[in-house]
């Protein structure tokens, strides 16, 4: 994305916007001023798009700490009439929700509006948790757009709403939204800043509690009609279709699609929805009253479907309702043309199969995994937490040790060919995890494994806990200085904030040390026998330990390595000392060491290397010499 | 010779950090100010590098819905790799479409430790060959390192595709989308659209020959 289109200030212009993209333009147009976040995929483009023309708008934008923290800092910016917004991913709404279930009792004066991207699928998340959900569970108003066009402009309505029922709105995007680009026409930004001025005379609060809740439904009701008015609904019919079909967000596109698919565009009207909580249901039901059969097509749960099922009761009416209580869409899972098609076809009674992928009969194609990058230092702390386990337990380390695993790049580690894990829950949960398995009289190591973003979002509560309940855990801390995963936001180690100005550099190893953690070490994980000899000690400690692993992201590590002129050249093979035993790649897992079939020894990827030199120094051949690169630096 | 075709559909695959992505962004920009609708949408497994992953890319004069490519209904498949030219063309590309391989491999995983075998590339190219209407191949890596850097690879990608004539959009006109979106390293960039477009307009001249 060109940063400067964001800024343009040419209403009427259709540009190419990634959905998230779109989201930060609509901030700009609604007079966001106020904007906070924590990274996570699929939302992180938002708040990193709007941090990047900060300063250019004259607004304040932040990477907090974790989304509570982030809801938190949009919140009290909207108590004194800003606008404002918090976007996170579905997960990081579980973190915040504390604060957000009494903030909607306590109420907003400035529009402020909550963005939740779900990962319906979980194409990089471990649940499909559907936040609409939550929407109902928190009695908040929840838009849902369809398209790049609609996340723009729903950020606009959304304040708009915001203000006038003084309730944060939530928006609901999906992978799909999110991730979509497309054309975007753009509209006027504003002219004048808000003034912050708080109320004085108000305490926000939920005290007392059964009022604020009177309070919360009353302003709810307030927008009522307002929210059967947003242009994001819509009713496409001529009259005469043989199916109506209730449609929200994403679920509208599948639907357009599997319309032309089945070539049956003139037998389905469609209801398309944009306000998901509470539904609309005015428009709703004159739609249902005009047809005997009904599909809900919806992303996440059969959310809006219940609620059909809820409605017809009360207008006495018995439309056959398909979906995916009826099995039509499947329950779990991300829509796509196909499965609507599908599950149209069925209810249209025509005949209609997906087209299968070919099937090749005498050609196997490998998978591919997923792997870390090439010099990634996870994979070095990988290799020495399974060597110093395996030397000090004197055994196979999945069987001799507890491994927690956390969220980040590395968690990775879960699957094949890593296998690391043994828990993967949620952010904070290895060191949590641990705690609790330091308790049960387990014998061997306990490890638990996170990147310093996760242990300051996260990782710091159970981590002083460990130290006051005296759990004896390894704390395996990878600093790479940088949120990795998301796309290389900054953390607190990095040393400069979301719109690049300088920031203190917080080192885990403080913290550690004022928690009074009785033993920390700062290990470099490419010094492999430095960094196993650490973990040995802090497993034979048993007290409460923690390594810090420093290393730069490889990523990040191959730019700096190029600004202070250190080529990449790989490490060459030594062909006479290569036995071809493969330690270094099924040890290691470097995706730059490639095995050469017809030689029977190993390659190095030229391009995919970074010269880290963590395979010379594992070789048990002594057969990989020399290079340069980030492990130079 | 540009095709009239008011509605195209483009899959580009390849590995995580070849520069999908990009590619499908500079496509999109030049298709939105040529006047068309434009929905990309890009699949891969989590957010890290090294899986496979398939940008989808839906042009057309009017609307745009799913963002995701229907079944074998694309009409180009750009592989920024072999094998996985050969996954995205087996899901992805309608009978008689076009594909694009650069012949560069990269190795997964799976068969570096020897749990795998990756198949003969005269294989997957005769596989390609027989579901494709045209398999063009060049070694893209190759002409980006000529061009100046090894990364541009996906810039020679486009290029190639540019010179295919298949997009509803003139070839000069991505060539200045190449420009526009990635204002970094121009000269290397242009040399390395123009590499990729040489190479192809070279293969199809001695074709219609």
């Amino acid at each position: 994305m060109s940063r400067a289109m964001i800024l343009e200030e040419a209403p009427g212009k259709k540009v190419l916007l990634l959905g998230n993209e779109a989201f930060a333009r609509g901030a700009l147009e609604a007079n966001v001023q106020v904007a906070a976040a924590y990274p996570g995929t699929p939302s992180s483009e938002i708040l990193e798009t709007l941090a990047s023309v900060a300063e250019a708008a004259g607004i304040y934008v932040e990477w907090s700490i974790n989304e509570k923290v982030a809801f938190e800092v949009a919140y009290a910016a909207a108590l004194t009439g800003l606008r404002s917004m918090c976007s996170m991913k579905h997960v990081g709404i579980n973190v915040a929700s504390d604060a957000i279930m009494v903030a909607n009792y306590a109420g907003v004066e400035g529009g402020m509006v909550i963005i939740s991207a779900d990962d319906p699928f979980g194409h990089s998340s471990q649940n499909e948790q559907d936040n609409r959900i939550f929407a109902k569970f928190s009695e908040l108003p929840c838009l849902e757009p369809a398209t790049p066009q609609e996340a723009k402009d729903s950020v606009i309505v959304g304040c708009d709403l915001s203000e006038k029922c003084k309730l944060p709105v939530i928006i609901r995007s999906v992978t799909r939204l999110s991730h979509v680009r497309g054309d975007v026409e753009l509209g006027p930004l504003p002219k004048e800043k808000r003034k912050p001025n708080l109320k004085r005379d108000i305490t926000y609060t939920g005290f007392p509690a059964l009022d604020h809740h009177k309070l919360l439904h009353e302003r709810l009701n307030s927008i009522l009609d307002d929210l059967e008015r947003v242009p994001f609904n819509k009713v496409e019919a001529r009259g005469g279709e043989k199916v109506g079909v209730i449609a929200s967000g994403v679920g509208y596109n599948y639907v357009k699609e599997a319309a032309k698919l089945l070539n049956v565009e003139d037998d389905v009207g469609i209801l398309k929805l944009g306000v998901v909580h509470p539904l609309p249901t005015r428009l709703i039901s004159s739609f249902l009253k005009s047809y005997e059969i009904i599909y809900v097509v919806e992303e996440g749960l059969p959310f809006i479907e219940e609620q059909l099922k809820a409605l017809c009761y009360d207008l006495e009416i018995h439309p056959k309702i398909f979906g995916k209580l009826s099995g039509q869409l499947p329950l779990e899972g991300e829509l796509n043309p196909e499965i609507v098609a599908a599950g149209l076809a069925k209810i249209l009674e025509i005949d209609y199969k997906p087209p299968e992928p070919i099937i090749l009969r005498d050609v196997e194609i490998p998978r591919r995994t997923l792997s870390l990058c090439a010099g990634c230092a996870h994979l070095a702390t990988f290799y020495a937490i399974k060597q110093a386990i395996r030397k000090e337990m004197k055994g196979d380390p999945r069987k001799q040790s507890i491994i927690c695993g956390d969220i980040g790049c590395y968690g990775l580690g879960l699957f094949h060919p890593y296998n690391m894990f043994n828990t993967h829950i949620c952010m904070g949960a290895s060191i949590g995890c641990a705690n609790g398995f330091a308790h049960t009289g387990i014998e061997q190591p306990i490890i638990a494994y996170l990147g310093e973003s996760t242990f300051f979002h996260a990782g710091m509560p159970p981590l002083l806990n460990a130290v006051y309940n005296g759990a004896n855990i390894v704390v395996i801390v990878q600093d790479n200085r940088i949120i990795a995963m998301t796309g290389h936001q900054p953390s607190p180690s990095s040393g400069y904030n979301a719109v690049g100005k300088p920031a203190p550099i917080i080192l885990v190893e403080d913290v550690a040390k004022a928690f009074k953690v009785p033993f920390v070490r700062v290990v470099d994980p490419y010094n492999v026998d430095e960094t196993i000899e650490a973990i040995r000690e802090a497993i034979r400690a048993r007290c409460p330990a923690v390594i810090v692993a420093r290393r730069l992201c490889a990523e990040l590590a191959r730019r700096e390595a190029r600004r202070r002129g250190i080529t990449i050249t790989p490490p060459k093979v030594d062909k006479e000392k290569c036995t071809g035993c493969k330690y270094c790649i099924t040890q290691l897992l470097c995706p730059a060491l490639i095995w050469n079939e017809s030689e029977r020894r190993v390659d190095i990827d030229s391009l995919l290397c970074s010269g880290c030199k963590v395979c010379n120094k594992i070789c048990p051949q002594k057969a990989i010499v020399g290079g340069s690169g980030i492990g130079d630096l | 010779m540009t095709s009239n075709r008011d509605r195209i559909t483009i899959a580009i695959s390849g590995v995580g950090g070849q520069g999908t992505l990009l590619a499908s962004q500079i496509i999109g920009h030049a298709a939105i100010k040529a006047g068309f609708s434009v929905r990309i949408s890009e699949t891969f497994g989590m957010s890290q590098r090294g899986g496979p992953v398939v940008s989808h890319i839906r042009i057309a004069r009017g609307d745009v819905y799913s963002p995701l490519i229907p079944l074998m209904t694309a009409d180009i498949v750009v592989g920024f790799e072999a094998l996985e030219a050969l996954r995205a063309s087996l899901k992805f590309l309608r009978y008689g479409g076009s594909v694009i391989v650069n012949t560069r491999i990269i190795y997964p995983v799976e068969v570096n430790r020897g749990d795998a075998r990756y198949p003969p590339l005269e294989k997957i190219l005769e596989v390609l060959q027989s579901i494709a209407g045209e398999v063009i191949t060049l070694d893209a890596t190759e002409l980006a390192i000529k061009a100046g850097n090894p990364i541009a690879a996906n810039i020679v990608m486009i290029g190639a595709l540019a010179a295919l004539e298949k997009l509803p959009i003139k070839a000069e006109d991505l060539r200045i989308a190449v420009m526009e979106r990635v204002p970094r390293e121009v000269e290397v960039n242009l040399r390395a659209f123009d590499l990729g477009f040489q190479a192809v307009r070279k293969r199809l001249k001695k074709e219609e020959k």
